[in-house]
């Protein structure tokens, strides 16, 4: 019988407790199901999401928090002098300048979402992993719902954008960012 | 008055089976009985999560035994009924016998 072993390791760092774990695996391993297990893990990690609720609360808040400040007094200042050197024509396009100035911005735009996942992974200590992808479904589900809305304020964004990669990347990228922070801090 | 907290029916369940399994009450034997005694799947969560409410109460103790290789090198973590939890649920049993007598409804047939 070949153990969930998928199930086993998102139980451990969902902060499900090891004799629950142990449990599940010692009647896996005498007979019961696949299926009878991963009914079993989803069941724990439901008990988990309630008994840390608050906890869960406190960190996605805090990394939001956290996305705002950054955001806000080094994202938006940045931005700001960066259209400035674009439109001035500091920086002619596809020169040295212009690709290291490229890769700063991707650093500036991609690090305070791996920096409050690292937070929130730090803040919430015992169950790790649960309130980190809360936080990153929750920063993904706002990134969806702002380009639905399309309320960013640059020109509207064409609809032929859905069918390329795009929004997948701008929805899945700050979610992975915030994950692999998350993973950085579980890292024992 | 002090107010009173009375054990939910499946605290109640999981506290009586702790006392019916004795020195072997984990997790895998309190669930396994637990589905045969109600017909039933249980959920291991949350026969643990009804156990850290008993303990809480002071109703039961928990102590980790050795890691098994079965379990993933995992212990078990075995629950033993304290001189409160026994008293607990003899004081409920008796409540429940006398809240069940003169009951037409449920006498007698098993429906």
């Amino acid at each position: 019988v070949t153990r969930p072993g998928l199930a086993t390791w998102f139980l451990r760092h969902l902060g499900v407790d090891d004799a629950v774990i142990g449990d599940l695996v010692e009647q896996h391993e005498s007979g019961r199901s696949g299926r009878w297990f991963w009914r079993q893990a989803l069941t724990a990690t439901f008990h988990v999401a309630r008994t840390h609720a608050l906890v869960t609360i406190g960190a996605v808040a805090l990394g939001w928090t956290a996305l705002w400040l950054f955001f806000r007094f080094v994202g938006s200042p940045l931005s700001r002098f960066d259209q400035y050197l674009l439109e001035n024509g500091l920086i002619d396009r596809y020169s040295a300048a212009w690709w290291l100035r490229s890769i700063l911005m991707w650093l500036v735009v991609g690090f305070p979402f791996l920096a409050s996942g690292w937070m929130v992974t730090k803040v919430a200590a015992r169950n790790e992993l649960f309130p980190v992808l809360t936080f990153a479904l929750s920063v993904s589900a706002t990134i969806l719902v702002a380009l639905v809305l399309d309320t960013g304020q640059a020109d509207p964004a064409p609809l032929r954008m859905w069918l390329t990669p795009v929004p997948l990347f701008l929805i899945g990228g700050p979610a992975t960012a915030i994950v692999v922070g998350g993973f950085v801090a579980a890292r024992r | 008055m002090r107010r009173r907290d009375y054990l939910g029916s499946f605290e109640l369940m999981v506290l009586v089976t702790v006392m019916r399994l004795g020195d072997d009450a984990y997790g895998v034997p309190i669930s396994t009985e637990l589905e045969e005694e109600t017909g039933h799947e249980i959920a291991v969560a949350s026969v643990y999560a009804a156990l850290q409410r008993l303990e809480d109460k002071g109703l039961v103790t928990s102590r980790f035994g050795d890691p098994t290789p079965e379990r993933g090198g995992r212990a078990k973590k075995f629950f033993k009924a304290t001189g409160k939890g026994i008293r607990e649920a003899r004081n409920t049993h008796r409540a429940l016998t006398r809240l069940w007598r003169n009951i037409p409804q449920l006498e007698g047939g098993t429906t």
